[in-house]
């Protein structure tokens, strides 16, 4: 891990800031920060946004996995979504009846094509379970987390799958721009700094709503 | 009620943290929270008192101060009282405040509760506002009906205690003990004060007798082992029973509360009189005759057999203890007396005083029909006391008397006391002795003799009235100067400070008699055989008077009209020269006083050669200015002793040391070595190694001169050249050679202001191998370093905008430099002192913006702090639009490095102005260092800086 004192002079005050905190939780996650950051600086680069998305999408990973959620060898999840974008393709080609319909298949296959269609249903009515727990992850990072109730993290939760799904995209050469990596990088700083920097001043209001029951009850 | 969840809720809030715990307590409201904080541990661990150094800070309780407010809620106040005594004991003062007022809100049954506790608090050496608590506890706790807790705590909070200084002046006959409270005096007498008629009026005799043994404990500490008789002395320091304390010490407040007890238990019942007496009766000490005495006068009725047993003795009536309270009782009971009892006082009268001890008084040469007429006197004003109750022929007597002795002599105390009497008396007022001619002064000061004994007029006074009568008419004394002759030295000495004052204001006079009457005391004898005298008394010889005359000359070597003139030259050094060679300082008083009591520069203004010495370089200087104004310029001969050789010769002499080794008079070329430089180069360039003369032995006088020159003197461009060698060697001692000069002058300091200014006029150079400010940073203690940094701050921010640009890139070079050297030190904390001057540059505005920010951002990462925090947060305040980054970067770093909240305090709404400028700047970093500042303030329990979010 390098010193705060030693860090190029352009990492910002809250790259420090983030940069000390993640290296309290974790060396790795601020090797994959900092890493991150020193690809995205150098311009000669011509790999930097894939190499940058792929840091931060294993910095998410890490956080997430440190936060309790294991990301296993083999992902179902992943492996759905990999079975979805051929499927609606299909579908698509079945209802303009170009082979895969009720009057061009045979009865096992139609049956099966059915339960695939149910399969992915409820796949998709199902999905919001990981968002929770990622919402509970957050909960864990969150060094001012309250008990406000349990729906506290789940806007943060939306957003951080969305980040994160962008730095996967930028990790596996999707298309996008360097200005848009870097707009989403400093969104998700801004996410993380949230979460990490005491905010006292949120658990006073929150003291303050406590004290004005104690009044409506006086 | 609160819900369960809410409870829950609130504890989990303010488990999070102290500032989060802080804000809870301050703010909560309802006895509800009482018993679950209570069963949550939240009452149990008051903060212990911080100490740091030599200091010690007790950190507020806001759980004590949560109880201390319930408490004023009737339904709470028996929970309250129940968490409240279980706390555990603590050592801060700010947590048994908060339990006082506990004390103080709840019923007195459950406040007595605490008393065991506060008895202990009492005695811890830290107490704050315990006392102001205290004075209200005891009438608290015996308006509530309970005495004996009211008695018990009074009695351990009054009790007076030995004083600890007594074992180390015990051998010291002037001293007498002073018996201690647990208290500031003036506390004690409120504790007292605010106690007495709530204890009365609940405790009654017990009340009286707690007081008494109070007093007599006091008394008791005061008198010194071994001591014999009744006798106490407190009529001395209280006089008059009837008034309050005059003197906020513990036997004077408890003689006065002892009275006012006693009176205010008599009111209540009657039959409280006589145990009351009964119980003074049976102490020892006199003080308790003399409460007995004005008891009987206050209650005539139920005191009238006890008064007659009193004044059976007329002995009271004399004794300088009670002969106040005796007389007053005298005065008003008289005619209840029985007639035996009123024979014999008028029998005490007709005898009257002791002839003898009466001569005695009046001094060895009064006359037989003084002490008649002093004895007449004294039977009337004793007799004036019964007046209308006398017998006709004593009546008739009376009558007589005042027609011949004048009107009787009020009653008064023994002893009376005036404020601010310690000074010496006079006899006659300035008023009038402006009513006679300075013929009739001289006349009453050549036949006045004082009487001598303590607090009584004397010479020294009388000289005092004398200095301001001749102030006040120069003109007529200073021609009736031949009269003074003829008087003691104390009033020839006390007639020229007169005419000093009078050379103060620039007035002048007619200087030929005084001159004729300088020279006549300067040819007296100095010494006066067999004669003693003292600062309070008169002048042991004419020295102070060879002094007064000094002193004179040196505010009229001018340049005004009716100064000194030319002519008065001849007059003036026949006057001055012999004071040269006077005998003061002798070697002994130089040793003793030049060495560490004072040092030699003072010496040299308050001895009669020294000052003489001073003289002698400001008649060189008013000898050419003289010339130099009676003759046209081109008529001026270069500067030189030539025109003055008998000073040259005065001057030459007093370097050889076998003539003249003291270091006082060596002190005095120091001093005035640029006046002398001025007056003759050619000879200060050759003296220069006498004065600084570098022997090992001449060491002393070395420093005598040295701290003279480089304290009193300006740096001096042109001397420079010629006194290098001497700047290195004074750089030199540094480390190794303590300085003769005593605090607040600080040759040191004087050094580095001299090397900052030879430095910026670019007559010294930073890299300058072997220069002298590389030398200074390199040697000198970080005092002196620390100094060269405050005063060229202090400078630079008093100078107006004509400087050379050239000017502030040296001294920003000079201070990049010590950065540097700070940063590549061993031991930064070395320069703490040094760099964290900079506030001063900074706050100056001349050094540039950027520059500042920057270096005092590198400053505060270096030694985490800078001086004058208020000015520097103001700065910070006008540079943050332009540099909002920086300026909330370095307020960060300012706070964070800050050892308490002293810095935030000073700075609060400083720091909150930069932290908006930064939160609603465009800059990213600048707004986010801005929302942690504020969090990380609002988490060290500046909660204020919610505001700012």
């Amino acid at each position: 891990m390098i010193p705060q004192s030693v860090l190029p002079s352009w990492v910002s005050e809250r790259q420090r800031f983030l940069l000390d905190r993640l290296s309290d939780m974790d060396k790795r996650v601020h090797d994959m920060y900092l890493g991150a950051l020193i690809v995205m600086r150098d311009g000669t680069n011509p790999d930097r946004i894939a190499m940058a998305g792929h840091a931060l999408r294993e910095l998410c990973v890490e956080l997430m996995r440190g936060a309790g959620i294991e990301k296993t060898k083999y992902n179902l999840g992943s492996e759905v979504n990999n079975l979805k974008q051929p499927w609606d393709k299909v579908q698509n080609e079945a209802k303009a009846c170009s082979g895969l319909c009720g009057n061009c298949a045979g009865k096992n296959l139609r049956k099966f094509l059915q339960l695939l269609s149910g399969f992915f249903a409820r796949h998709s009515m199902n999905r919001p379970k990981a968002t929770e727990k990622i919402a509970s992850a957050i909960g864990q990072i969150d060094v001012n987390r309250r008990i406000a109730g349990s729906n506290e993290h789940m806007p943060a939760a939306q957003r951080w799958e969305e980040i994160h799904d962008f730095f996967n995209k930028c990790g596996h050469h999707g298309p996008t721009t360097f200005d848009e990596l870097q707009s989403r990088l400093f969104e998700f700083e801004e996410l993380l700094i949230r979460l990490l920097l005491p905010t006292p001043s949120g658990d006073m209001t929150e003291i303050d709503e406590i004290l004005a029951e104690e009044k409506a009850n006086a | 009620m609160l819900s369960d969840e809410t409870v829950i809720r609130a504890l989990k809030a303010i488990a999070k943290g102290e500032a989060q715990r802080r804000y809870f307590f301050e703010r909560a409201k309802s006895p509800d929270w009482l018993k679950p904080l209570a069963e949550a541990g939240y009452f149990q661990q008051p903060p212990d008192p911080v100490a740091e150094g030599q200091y010690i800070s007790f950190p507020a309780w806001e759980q004590s101060q949560y109880l201390a407010r319930m408490a004023k809620i009737s339904a709470a106040q028996r929970t309250v009282i129940e968490i409240a005594v279980a706390i555990p004991e603590t050592d801060n003062v700010r947590v048994l405040e908060d339990l006082l007022d506990v004390a103080l809100a709840v019923p007195a049954d459950g406040a007595a509760r605490f008393v065991p506790r506060v008895v202990n608090w009492i005695k811890s050496p830290y107490k704050l506002g315990i006392a102001y608590k205290l004075r209200d506890f005891i009438p608290h706790l015996s308006q509530g009906d309970q005495s004996e807790a009211a008695l018990e705590l009074a009695k351990e909070a009054l009790t007076p205690q030995p004083d600890p200084r007594w074992e180390d002046l015990k051998d010291n006959e002037f001293y007498t003990p002073k018996p201690q409270s647990w208290f500031a005096d003036y506390e004690y007498r409120d504790i007292v004060h605010h106690a007495i008629t709530p204890l009365a009026a609940a405790a009654g005799i017990r009340a009286v007798v707690l007081f008494a043994n109070l007093l007599e404990t006091a008394i008791e500490i005061m008198r010194k082992p071994g001591s014999e008789g009744d006798e106490d002395y407190l009529y001395i320091s209280q006089n008059d029973l009837c008034s309050g304390p005059y003197y906020d010490e513990l036997p004077n407040v408890l003689l006065w509360a002892t009275r006012r007890v006693a009176e205010e238990v008599v009111n209540l019942d009657a039959a409280n009189f006589e145990p009351i007496v009964a119980d003074f009766k049976s102490r020892k000490w006199i003080t308790f005759r003399r409460l007995i005495l004005h008891a009987c006068r206050v209650f005539p009725d139920l005191g009238a057999s006890e008064t007659a047993l009193q004044l059976a003795d007329t002995r009271v009536l004399e004794r300088p203890s009670t002969q106040l309270e005796a007389k007053t009782l005298l005065r008003v009971s008289f005619g209840r007396l029985p007639a035996n009892v009123q024979k014999s006082i008028l029998n005490w009268i007709e005898r009257g005083p002791d002839r003898d001890s009466v001569a005695g008084w009046l001094g060895e040469s009064v006359s037989s029909q003084l002490i008649d007429d002093y004895c007449n006197g004294w039977r009337r004003d004793q007799l004036a006391l019964l007046q209308g109750m006398l017998p006709a022929q004593l009546e008739a007597q009376l009558r007589e008397q005042i027609s011949s002795f004048g009107q009787p002599n009020p009653l008064r105390p023994a002893v009376a006391i005036s404020w601010g009497s310690g000074g010496p008396k006079s006899p006659m007022l300035a008023e009038s002795l402006l009513l006679l001619s300075p013929e009739q002064v001289v006349e009453y000061l050549r036949t006045w003799r004082p009487t001598g004994g303590f607090l009584t007029v004397s010479m020294e006074g009388l000289g005092r009235t004398l200095t301001q009568v001749v102030a006040q008419r120069p003109d007529e004394y200073a021609w009736a100067a031949e009269e003074f002759k003829t008087v003691d030295p104390t009033y020839v000495r006390a007639y020229f400070q007169g005419l000093w004052e009078v050379q103060k204001r620039k007035i002048g006079f007619s200087w030929g008699p005084v001159l004729e009457l300088a020279t006549w005391v300067v040819s007296q004898p100095r010494e006066i055989p067999g004669r003693t005298g003292g600062l309070m008394d008169r002048d042991p010889d004419w020295g102070w008077t060879r002094k007064a005359i000094l002193d004179l000359f040196e505010e009229s070597l001018g340049d005004y009209p009716r100064c000194l003139q030319a002519e008065h030259r001849e007059k003036v050094w026949a006057i001055l020269r012999p004071l040269t060679d006077d005998p003061d300082p002798t070697p002994q008083h130089d040793a003793e006083d030049g060495g560490s009591n004072t040092d030699p520069t003072t010496m040299a203004i308050n001895t009669v050669r020294g000052d003489a010495f001073n003289c002698l370089v400001r008649f060189a200087l008013w000898v050419r200015k003289q010339f130099e104004k009676s003759s046209p310029e081109a008529e001026w001969p270069r500067r030189s002793f030539d025109m003055i050789p008998e000073v040259r010769r005065v001057l030459d002499s007093h370097l050889d040391v076998e003539i003249e080794p003291s270091l006082t008079i060596r002190s005095v070329y120091g001093r005035w070595l640029p006046t002398l430089a001025y007056l003759d180069w050619d000879w200060a360039v050759a003296t220069l190694p006498r004065i600084f003369t570098d022997t090992p032995k001449d060491l002393p006088r070395l420093l005598a001169a040295w701290e003279s020159f480089v304290v009193f003197n300006s740096p001096n461009t042109a001397l420079l050249p010629i006194l290098l060698p001497y700047y290195r060697s004074a750089i030199e001692r540094l480390s190794n050679v303590p300085s003769l000069m005593k605090h607040p002058s600080s040759p040191e300091d004087s050094l580095a202001e001299h090397l900052a200014v030879y430095y910026w006029h670019n007559m010294l150079q930073l890299d300058e191998d072997g220069g002298l400010l590389p030398q200074f940073f390199r040697l000198a203690p970080p005092k002196a370093r620390a100094h060269l940094i405050w005063f060229v701050g202090h400078v630079v921010s008093q100078w107006e905008e004509d400087v050379p640009l050239i000017v502030f890139d040296r001294l920003r070079a000079l201070f990049e430099q010590r950065v540097r050297m700070a940063r590549d030190a061993d031991s930064p904390s070395e320069f703490t002192a040094e760099l964290s001057n900079f506030g001063l540059w900074f706050n100056s505005e001349k050094f540039g913006d950027q520059w500042s920010l920057s270096m005092l951002e590198t400053v505060i990462d270096i030694v985490g702090n800078v001086n004058v925090n208020m000015r520097v947060g103001e700065r910070l305040v006008e540079l943050a639009p332009q540099f909002p980054l920086e300026c909330v970067r370095t307020l960060a770093a300012m706070i964070a490095r800050a050892k308490d909240s002293w810095l935030i305090l000073a700075i609060r709404e400083h720091a909150k102005r930069v932290i908006r400028i930064a939160r609603d700047s465009a800059n990213g970093d600048a707004n986010f260092i801005a929302r942690k500042l504020a969090e990380d303030l609002i988490s060290r329990q500046h909660v204020e800086f919610r505001e700012v979010l």
